[in-house]
């Protein structure tokens, strides 16, 4: 599970401020739409974080508050469950803080992931891959079974085509997920029994801290 | 080599866990936060919730109603409890199923002797809705002026104000229609919006406004 940045950090940092922009400039289109608000301009400020900030998390310094991942990992679930609370999502239409508040959270969870994902072993990313596509999808279900709108400024059947949205995404990304995780899984269960009897790996070291 | 290894992360566990304590702190204040104390998920739930907890003073507002006006002035100078609900006269959806229930309301209100005490409000949203037209649909509607009005809000930005105060959001919908998020408010005998009660249930909306109506005056006017 390491994560290579290919590009060279200043065109990474480049394509992060070009997301950043996209997500920031037509605000007022994107958030016009419950759909675009959710699927396109959240991540887009994730990805753009993840750009900007990645190489300083991949650090072992950064590593030192966030071992194995768990916090990066941890605070993936408050701020993906905080923004998919539509009463939420409103107010950052009509709050400036509360916009704020929406572009500094996702960055700064797109900022720790590409680390906390590089210190994580495979089981706890699978504990908390888990629960945050089962969170997504349910909240995407639960778009799409309201009767009522759940926000005033988005027409109900936005509401349903972003609630299956929100399934489809909730799938693609544990699909995703555990592509990039086979490898590692299928690794570990090559051994006989268990997880430290490679020669190479000293018992006892926890080979993804740092 | 591996008990020097073992203590290294053994204290080094300390900054994680206070920053997983604080990503925890922070992240379950937020949802608190954002649920109204886990207690909603839509807008519109926290609107009334909102209100419900601390009613709200309505902005100032220049009003036909048909005759010119101002929303304080009429509805200060009353005494009853208002339902007022948001309009516009060329609706086909929800608003004229609103006008068959405030036609129902208005014969319950006649029927109970509650003159005194109730009185029904409507205002449109649309600028459309000039005095005469507003006054026509009031005609067709059968609209008692003694007991129902129809009241449209002159300036635009009034009209802004008042819509924000009561958090009421009007989008543009297929047919030339609005779609908005319809409801009963009720005004207090102090002109404040003080409760909202839903659009499915007039019933109910009439008796809080008849318990407003009976119960002590609250003082509100300090």
């Amino acid at each position: 599970m390491k994560l290579t940045f290919a590009p060279t950090p200043r065109a990474a940092a480049a394509v992060g401020l070009a997301c950043l922009l996209a997500a920031a400039l037509p605000r007022v289109w994107l958030e016009a739409s419950m759909l675009r608000h959710m699927l396109l301009q959240l991540p887009l400020i994730l990805v753009a974080g993840w750009l900007l900030g990645g190489p300083w998390s991949v650090k072992p310094r950064a590593g030192a508050v966030d071992q194995h991942g768990v916090t990066g990992l941890t605070l993936m679930l408050f701020v993906s469950a905080y923004w998919m609370i539509p009463r939420a999502l409103e107010l950052s239409i009509n709050s400036p803080l509360v916009e704020a508040g929406k572009f500094a959270s996702l960055l700064l969870l797109g900022a720790m992931l590409p680390g906390s994902l590089a210190r994580a072993n495979w089981i706890v990313q699978l504990f908390f891959l888990g629960n945050f596509s089962w969170m997504m999808a349910i909240a995407g279900i639960q778009y799409q079974n309201m009767p009522q709108q759940l926000c005033n400024a988005y027409l109900l059947d936005d509401q349903i085509s972003t609630g299956i949205a929100l399934v489809i995404a909730s799938i693609a990304i544990a699909v995703a997920w555990c592509w990039r995780l086979a490898p590692v899984i299928t690794a570990n269960n090559q051994l006989p029994n268990n997880d430290y009897a490679t020669p190479a790996t000293k018992p006892g070291v926890d080979r993804h801290a740092g | 080599m591996k008990t020097s290894t073992n203590s290294n992360s053994s204290s080094g566990l300390l900054p994680t866990l206070a920053a997983l304590l604080l990503v925890c702190a922070a992240g379950g204040a937020a949802l608190y936060q954002g649920t109204m104390g886990f207690e909603l998920v839509s807008t519109e739930d926290g609107r009334r919730l909102a209100i419900s907890r601390a009613p709200l003073a309505l902005p100032a507002a220049d009003i036909h109603q048909p005759e010119p006006g101002t929303l304080a002035k009429m509805l200060h100078d009353d005494g009853r409890i208002a339902i007022v609900t948001f309009i516009y006269s060329t609706c086909n959806a929800v608003c004229s199923v609103l006008g068959s229930q405030y036609q129902q309301m208005q014969d319950e209100i006649r029927k109970r002797g509650l003159q005194d005490q109730v009185r029904l409000i409507s205002i449109s949203f649309d600028p459309r809705d000039t005095a005469p037209v507003l006054a026509d649909y009031a005609r067709r509607q059968h609209a008692d002026p003694a007991l129902w009005r129809m009241v449209g809000v002159d300036k635009a930005e009034q009209r802004k104000a008042l819509l924000d105060a009561f958090g009421i959001v009007v989008l543009p919908a297929p047919m030339g229609e609005f779609q908005h998020n319809a409801a009963f408010h009720l005004i207090d005998r102090h002109g404040r919006l003080a409760r909202i009660t839903d659009v499915d249930n007039p019933a109910q909306a009439l008796e809080h406004a008849v318990n407003m109506a009976q119960a002590p005056d609250d003082g509100g006017r300090l």
